[in-house]
């Protein structure tokens, strides 16, 4: 036996990397250690406050206290359906037509929350769309649904020195820290939640006007058809997007029991998975849930024996609604009426999926927020799908772009530019989308 | 003994093979050169192609992002050249994320990070325990670890976000030179993991264990407790990344770090090392991970969709699988002809030493 391996000398002769990469490798982190960038300090560091950004910054403050955008001479409210708003009706926003041009040579940045995702998807391309007709590069980067993505995404739009930012990112506490890395010193919109100080302005849907909408909707739905007799009503979020979807699900309960007391506070509450959000972070700017003027609920508000029992689940993604909701079906009588109201499209699609599945279609009803292509023909032809506050993501960029470019040239933009939902269902939706190739209804 | 003798000359066994001393090895002179004209052709191509790759900035961006994988890549070459692989490092990282971020408010920053770092080595522990004396395979075990470690990590928070304030200091801070501090760290541990791995007895050993017969490889208490130790050493680093990601974002995330393990293992494999041991130094791995980082960054800056760079990446590691079996196939080869020349060399009265 080689006598090396037992001294544990020298293991035969070497023969280490080439010197000459050897000082490729060295002179490339030393490029690097040279050349990275000067800057203010990161937030936190050492004085312990958040980075001097300002809000606004210099392309555009946005009129601190006021609240509507005025005239602008960039474009006038969509003519025709124009859910979001006659121009500044309560704190709603209308959406705007894109003057040609009006952006010409500048370049946005744009992180988009999720390609895969249906509604993501939607937004980023009517915002691509509007973009392009008013003549502005788009730099997009996905940021895949994840905070650390979106992270990346940010420094690279800085390092690309973009005129302007938009952002759409699932983790509204990592706002902060994204700000400080992205773009500094231009106008920034963040769709649906805050983004830290650096943003101009939010643009999206007033999570608690879209939950208490579809809740109400649904709750005058069980009380005219059903007076109220329903054995579950299951309420489903996506953990990931607190505090939106947490929002959207306490207004919609709450609107709810505005029609049918015995969904509210006497109900069994049980969260199947996860619990509420500890540790999710309270984002500026949050409005309270809005309960939309409407019929009141009928008699003196006691809840009565015997209610149903409501569930409250934390499900990220379609996938897990499928799972949850199938378990959950299992303990409801095969002749039992179930009431589903999905945060978004993809928990209500997994909730029908799991009825189908459990041969529950018949006893199941569900509603959703966003009204999304993934929920067009679902909306239009099946009876059991009530109908969804539609959030209208393919004219995101007609609320965005806009108000944007206003940024831009320093014009004054409010601070929250919340598009109003409308309810969608079946006797509506061919007024907004074409479901002529969905087949009969079911 | 003579008779053994002559067997071990007409056939040699795979244990003459395994204990023949070798060179250490990593990549080649002609891969060398090929990683040196593809590294300078794309930053040539990149740069041409985008007035931004070059920029201050932007490589900034590319040594920040690189940092996260290189800290990872190190513990992985000793790894990998010890013949086993982790591939839990990116479930780590986030459980430990969570960890510093859910314990901050009662424990303060400093309990919480000591119970992060202390729970990446007992995981990483854990790990090198099933491997080492219960002698899984390191493959089967990482991968249970990650699917096991990844779930802790999403039940932890109840899958929320856990935000944390005043922890900026670790992913954004730049002390010194104006580098970012996980890009200090990165040099420091890329230059002490070199140099341990090439100067050192325990380095050496990490060879001498990687170039052993996979069945008798760890055989012995102190190969064990080498890998042990490895295995550990790879959580406290992956501890360290999620706590750099909880830093930057100011939040801990439960999917942070997914598919941060396929990188590590690319550059790692990209870099000399091979999945059968024995080979590969850090040198390597670090300048496979700057290849990977600039194709990265620079398919960025052009707006490649996310899908092509994964697609790029995959295709990437399969490249450096096959390179890794080619390697294996012509040592073999050498090894096969160089043995019955030593053992014809031994069989002469001068060479016989008893």
């Amino acid at each position: 036996m080689p006598s090396a391996l037992i001294s544990g000398g020298p293991v035969g002769p070497r023969r280490g990397p080439g010197r000459l990469f050897c000082l490729v490798v060295v002179l490339a982190f030393g490029i690097g250690v040279a050349c990275t960038p000067s800057g203010p300090s990161p937030p936190g560091t050492g004085s312990g406050t958040s980075a001097g950004r300002t809000t606004g910054t210099g392309s555009g403050s946005p009129a601190t206290g006021s609240t509507r955008s005025g005239p602008t001479s960039n474009g006038t409210p969509t003519a025709g359906s124009n859910p979001s708003g006659g121009g500044g009706s309560d704190h709603f926003v209308p959406f705007r037509t894109t003057v040609p041009g009006s952006a010409a040579g500048r370049r946005i940045g744009l992180i988009g929350l999720d390609q895969t995702d249906p509604f993501s998807k939607s937004v980023t391309e009517s915002i691509k769309e509007q973009a392009q007709i008013a003549g502005a590069e788009i730099v997009y980067c996905d940021a895949e649904n994840s905070a650390e993505v979106a992270l990346r995404c940010a420094r690279r739009l800085a390092s690309q020195r973009v005129d302007a930012w938009i952002t759409f990112q699932p983790v509204s506490s990592a706002g902060q820290a994204i700000c400080a890395a992205g773009p500094r010193d231009v106008p920034m919109i963040s769709i649906d939640g805050s983004q830290g100080d650096c943003q101009s302005a939010r643009a999206g849907i007033d999570d608690g006007y879209a939950g208490s909408l579809v809740g109400g909707r649904v709750g005058e739905f069980a009380r005219q058809q059903f007076g109220c007799q329903v054995d579950t009503v299951i309420l489903l979020g996506d953990p990931g997007h607190t505090p939106a979807d947490r929002q959207r699900v306490v207004a919609a309960r709450t609107a709810l029991s505005t029609f049918c007391p015995s969904m509210g506070e006497r109900a069994e509450e049980t969260a199947v998975q996860g619990s509420s959000p500890a540790g999710a972070p309270a984002t500026t700017g949050t409005d309270s849930p809005v309960v939309p003027g409407g019929p009141t609920a009928s008699g003196s508000g006691a809840a009565e024996p015997g209610g149903p029992t409501v569930l409250e689940l934390d499900a990220p993604g379609q996938q897990s609604a499928f799972d949850l909701v199938g378990k959950a079906l299992t303990s409801v009588p095969d002749d039992g009426r179930v009431l589903v109201i999905g945060a978004d499209d993809g928990l209500t699609l997994g909730a029908v999926r799991a009825a189908k599945a459990a041969g529950r279609l018949d006893s199941v009803y569900v509603a959703g927020i966003g009204a999304d292509s993934r929920s067009y023909c679902e909306i239009a032809t099946d009876a059991h799908w009530i109908g969804d506050a539609g959030s209208f993501p393919e004219k995101y960029g007609s609320l965005v772009v806009p108000y944007l470019i206003d940024l831009m040239d320093r014009r004054p933009v409010a601070r929250e530019l919340f598009l109003r939902n409308e309810f969608i269902d079946a006797t509506t939706i061919a007024g907004h989308y074409d479901v002529s190739g969905c087949g009969p209804a079911r | 003994m003579t008779a053994d003798h002559d067997r071990s000359v007409t056939r040699p066994t795979q244990d003459d093979a395994a204990e023949t001393p070798a060179p250490i090895r990593s990549l080649s002179r002609v891969e060398w050169v090929i990683c040196g004209v593809l590294l300078v052709g794309l930053v040539l191509l990149f740069g041409i192609a985008s007035p931004y790759f070059l920029s201050a900035n932007n490589i900034g961006n590319l040594f920040t992002t690189m940092a996260l994988a290189g800290i990872l890549a190190a513990p992985a070459t000793f790894l990998m050249v010890s013949g086993q692989v982790d591939l839990s490092v990116g479930s780590i990282a986030a459980v430990c994320g969570v960890l510093v971020a859910s314990l901050a408010p009662g424990l303060g920053l400093a309990g919480s990070s000591v119970v992060a770092i202390s729970a990446g080595l007992g995981i990483g522990l854990a790990n090198g325990l099933l491997v080492a004396v219960l002698g899984i395979h390191s493959l089967a075990v990482t991968v249970a670890t990650l699917a096991l470690v990844r779930g802790l990590a999403y039940l932890l928070p109840s899958g929320q976000v856990v935000p944390i304030a005043g922890f900026d200091i670790l992913g954004n801070a730049r002390p010194l030179l104006n580098v970012p501090l996980p890009v200090l760290i990165l040099i420091v541990v890329l230059a002490v993991a070199g140099v341990v791995l090439r100067f050192t007895p325990f380095g050496r050993g990490t060879y001498r264990v990687g170039r052993r017969p996979q069945l008798s490889r760890l055989h012995t208490v102190r190969a064990k407790l080498l890998v042990i130790g490895l295995f550990a050493a790879s959580g406290a680093a992956a501890a360290l990344v999620g706590m750099i990601l909880t830093s930057q974002l100011s939040t801990a995330v439960p999917n942070v770090a997914d598919g941060l393990e396929l990188t590590v293992v690319t550059a790692v494999l990209l870099g000399g090392c091979s999945l059968s041991g024995g080979r590969g130094t850090v040198a390597g791995t670090a300048t496979a991970l700057l290849l990977l980082s600039v194709l990265d960054n620079g398919l960025s800056q052009l707006n490649v969709t996310a899908y092509w760079q994964q697609f790029a990446a995959g295709c990437l590691l399969l490249s450096a699988l096959i390179i890794d079996r080619l390697r294996w196939f012509t040592t073999h080869r050498r090894m096969r002809r160089w043995i019955p020349r030593t053992r014809a060399a031994s069989t002469t009265p001068a060479g016989r030493t008893g």
